[in-house]
């Protein structure tokens, strides 16, 4: 039996994707999930697994119309999906009310439910947020009852406030596979059993990593599982290590091959850190050569030797004001206040 | 320390020269363009380094004005001083490109390392501006646009809050202050964005608000509409009903007596007959003798009155059909297409009714989707974030130095005034015996009972303060004895002035070397120096 499992598509959302791509990326967000349609296809998938926020927000009718047309161009594929914390099912909700293709199969019960395909001697289980939140550990109590050969948990949750999830107790739910959505990062839970597929697209910042779907095969010889990326852009995050000798200039410099080099199809988010020289300031706005970064966070600090100036200046102002610091660490609001200071007290440019 | 030898190999206009000097007190006297400025930078540049400016500023900078006109690949020189006992020689390159510092001392021989700060513990950790500070003196300048005053309050404001006249505290504070205020416009910025959007959104909604009130009121119309179709559909079928009753009485009481009883009497008939024939069948059948009394003839006469019965029943029966038939039959052709039309009309209303409300679940949805949207969007995004977390720095950084100010003022600023105050009563020979520092850092002496601010004191007596305060200075802050140089800095003070200051001076463990273009110090040190 072979299955597709994604997660997190959010239809519907409107990703910052900086200047360039900000206005494209809904659409986009549609053509992936429609991409993913046909690799169903030609990979003859059985199973289609959408394990939670197919939508961003609550489905309109005409959006929960283009994604049925979209199951309809499935071949040999049945869909099992589930609404997760973003598109809960909500009191007036379509997903109440839309009837889906035969072949399309919503677990839209608020409790743990199943669907059985005895042509594949498989069985899948969920169940749908009718709530934003929801506190209770509603997996750990999870157990496969043995309706076909391969059981398959379909999940969305894992924080403390969408269904906290104990990894020992999925191991012991007696589930051949657990497909998981919410987290938007892939990863593992349980490495070859319990996987994150993370958001088909990444649709924030901090989605960083490739993106796209898990196709699994579950049969005699076990469960064997391949992630395919499939997302057209990334977030990319990368810190610079200021050097005292660098200037505004040298760091658009570096920020532009950076780009250059892993592709200006991407988003960027940069960290300037270290230690720049204490004349030079850096006007982050002016950083976006290509306007696909979305922010240059600024964190370098002055290179000052803080208790190199504190032992020249014991006694005096500057001194004390270093001291009433004392220890401070480095990166808190302190040690901002301190660098703040000395800055000021050793510029020595009088407004 | 005692600076023992200078020796300028090539700087600024000397080649080759050495200079030995008076471990106490040592004048140079020459005219203009003698070279005292040229040593006195020489002193400095060996003791501090001399550091190129950069950009535009290296064409003015002490660098390129004593770069030797000829040579300049050999730009060096020599020192021998002494501190604490010991005797050290340093000798530094300063040209562009070997440009390089030996330190040793000269009694042991070990080497130390300039690069790594051993000449700058020798001087006591006084640094080029602290030394230009205190220990070099020149003529009080005042900056443009300022008196000599202001400048000289600046200086001790600083002193007294910075305990260093490097630390300009209120520029610190204005620095602080202005970057507060740009943080603060950046934070109203990304708010006023916020807000924009909110705006955007909150326009949508009315939009969404008001499409549904329409909406409903279409909804609500069309509901009417389909009420009253129904309603008119209803009460015509009613009507029909009632026509053709109606239509049925009027032809009872048309066709009257005649006919219009016929029906009725039939049943009379029926009744009577039956019971007649009953009657028969039970005298003839029975033989009981209750029956007796019957007459014979009952039997067919109840038959004949039964059969008249049906008979005058089915004949109105039929009548009435026919009648009630025609009447229908005049306009039925017409009804019928009229009643698929108000059908239709209905099934047309039901559906775009349908289409409304299916309109509103989906209006609704979208309004919930932009409130949703809404909520998130008064979560401040992460750059606010930063932005308010480096106000709340520079917040704690003015409330830090404020607080360390004033504690400053408080400890040293006290025991600074004290001293200053001592300094100034000597070499003002009594004249001024304290030195106050009021609210603000205002300055100000005390002279036979009253209190005269700065601003009324002569100039002459405003650089005494000057002086005062800054070997006050110089003897707090730095326990190493660095020798101090005046470069033409006696120029106001007045014989008597200048004699009780000279002669403090020489009571001080420190050398002093003086640069002056007159005569006047000369040979008041020498005749000190016979006294």
């Amino acid at each position: 039996m072979k299955f597709i499992h994604i997660a997190d598509i959010h239809l519907g959302a409107r990703p910052d994707a900086g200047e360039a791509y900000s206005g494209e990326r809904p659409r986009e967000l549609w053509d992936t999930f429609s991409q993913v349609i046909d690799c169903c296809n030609q990979e003859k998938a059985q199973l289609l697994l959408i394990a939670g926020d197919l939508f961003h927000r609550q489905p309109l009718l005409r959006e929960l119309k283009e994604v049925s047309y979209l199951f309809s161009r499935l071949k040999h594929t049945q869909v099992v999906l589930i609404a997760g914390n973003h598109d809960f099912i909500r009191k007036n909700s379509y997903y109440r009310t839309f009837s889906w293709p035969k072949h399309v199969h919503m677990l839209s019960g608020e409790t743990l439910g199943h669907v059985v395909f005895p042509e594949l001697d498989t069985a899948v289980y969920g169940l749908s947020y009718h709530s934003r939140e929801i506190t209770e550990p509603l997996y750990d109590s999870a157990k496969a009852k043995g309706l076909a050969r391969c059981e398959i948990l379909l999940a969305h949750g894992g924080d403390e406030k969408h269904i906290p999830i104990r990894r020992e107790a999925l191991k012991k739910s007696g589930f051949d596979y657990i497909a998981l959505g919410h987290i938007h990062r892939r990863r593992s839970l349980t490495e070859g059993f319990a996987e994150y597929a993370g958001s088909l697209e990444p649709t924030d910042k901090n989605d960083i990593g490739k993106h796209g779907y898990i196709v699994g095969e579950l049969d005699e010889d076990g469960l064997r599982l391949k992630f395919v990326p499939i997302a057209g852009r990334e977030y990319l995050h990368l810190a610079l290590q200021v050097k005292e000798t660098m200037t505004e200039g040298s760091v658009c410099d570096w920020i532009r091959r950076m780009i250059d080099e892993r592709g200006r199809q991407h988003m960027y988010c940069f960290v300037l850190q270290g230690k720049r020289d204490v004349d030079v300031e850096f006007d982050t706005s002016r950083m976006n050569p290509f306007k696909n970064v979305l922010e240059v966070v600024d964190e370098t600090r002055p290179a000052y030797d803080f208790e190199r100036l504190s032992e020249e200046n014991r006694g005096n102002l500057i001194g004390r004001f270093i001291e009433s610091f004392g220890g401070c660490e480095e990166g808190s609001v302190e040690y901002q206040a301190l660098c703040e200071g000395v800055e000021a007290l050793l510029s020595g440019e009088c407004l | 320390m005692i600076i023992k030898e200078l020796y300028l190999k090539n700087f600024g206009k000397f080649n080759g020269t050495y200079c030995s000097l008076d471990e106490h007190m040592q004048v140079f006297y020459g005219e203009n363009e003698y070279g005292k400025s040229t040593i006195y930078a020489f002193i400095k540049a060996m003791l501090f380094g001399m550091e190129r400016g950069r950009g535009r500023a290296a064409g003015k900078d002490e660098f390129s004005r004593y770069e030797p006109w000829e040579n300049p690949n050999y730009y060096a020189g020599e020192m021998r001083f002494v501190c604490g006992d010991r005797t050290f020689c340093l000798k530094r390159h300063f040209d562009r490109y070997g440009r390089n510092a030996v330190l040793y001392c000269e009694d042991d021989g070990e080497e130390l390392s300039v690069e790594d700060g051993d000449l700058q513990m020798l001087l006591g950790g006084i640094t080029l501006g602290a030394f230009e500070n205190t220990a070099a003196i020149g003529q009080l300048t005042a900056r443009p646009g300022q008196t000599l005053a202001e400048e000289l309050k600046n200086y001790a404001a600083n002193y007294y809050a910075s305990g260093s006249s490097e630390v300009d505290l209120k520029c610190a504070v204005d620095t602080l202050k202005e970057r507060k205020k740009t943080t603060e416009k950046a934070i109203k910025k990304c708010v006023e964005t916020q807000k924009q959007e909110l705006e955007k959104l909150q326009v949508a909604e009315q939009y969404m608000k008001n499409d549904m009130a329409k909406l409903q009121e279409n909804a609500a119309q069309e509901k009417k509409k389909l009420l009253t179709l129904q309603e008119s559909r209803r009460s015509e079928s009613d009507c029909k009903h009632e026509q053709g009753e109606f239509l049925t009485e009027g032809k009872q009481s048309l066709t009257g007596a005649v006919s219009g009883g016929l029906p009725r009497a039939g049943v009379l008939l029926c009744i009577l007959g039956t019971l007649l024939l009953t009657a028969g069948v039970l005298k003839n059948f029975t033989g009981n003798p209750w029956f007796y009394s019957i007459p014979w003839f009952v039997l067919p006469a109840g038959a004949a009155i039964l059969a008249a019965g049906i008979l005058s029943c089915l004949a109105g029966r039929k009548y009435t059909r026919k009648k009630s038939g025609d009447s229908f039959r005049t306009s039925s052709g017409e009804d019928a297409k009229k009643a698929v039309a108000a059908q239709n009309e209905i099934e047309r209303a039901e559906w775009e009714l349908q289409r409304i409300y299916g309109q509103l679940t989906e209006k609704q949805i979208e309004l919930g989707n932009i409130q949703e949207q809404k909520e998130e969007l008064l979560v401040p995004g992460d750059a606010q974030r930063r932005l308010e977390e480096r106000k709340e720095a520079l917040e704690l950084a003015m409330e830090h130095l404020t607080a360390c100010a004033s504690k400053m003022t408080e400890q040293f600023g006290e025991r600074l005034n004290r001293e200053a105050s001592q300094i100034l009563a000597e070499v003002t020979e009594g004249k001024y015996t304290r030195l106050f520092v009021g609210d603000n850092l205002q300055l100000s002496v005390f002279c036979g009972g009253n209190h005269i601010s700065v601003e009324q004191l002569s100039r002459g007596t405003v650089e005494q303060i000057y002086f005062a305060l800054r070997m006050a200075a110089l003897n707090l802050l730095y326990e190493e004895k660095i020798p101090v140089i005046f470069d033409d800095a006696f120029g106001c003070y007045d014989e008597k002035r200048l004699k009780s200051t000279l002669k403090w001076l020489s009571n001080q463990d420190r050398q002093v070397i003086i640069f002056t273009c007159q005569r006047r110090e000369q040979e008041i040190i020498e005749m000190l120096k016979r006294k």
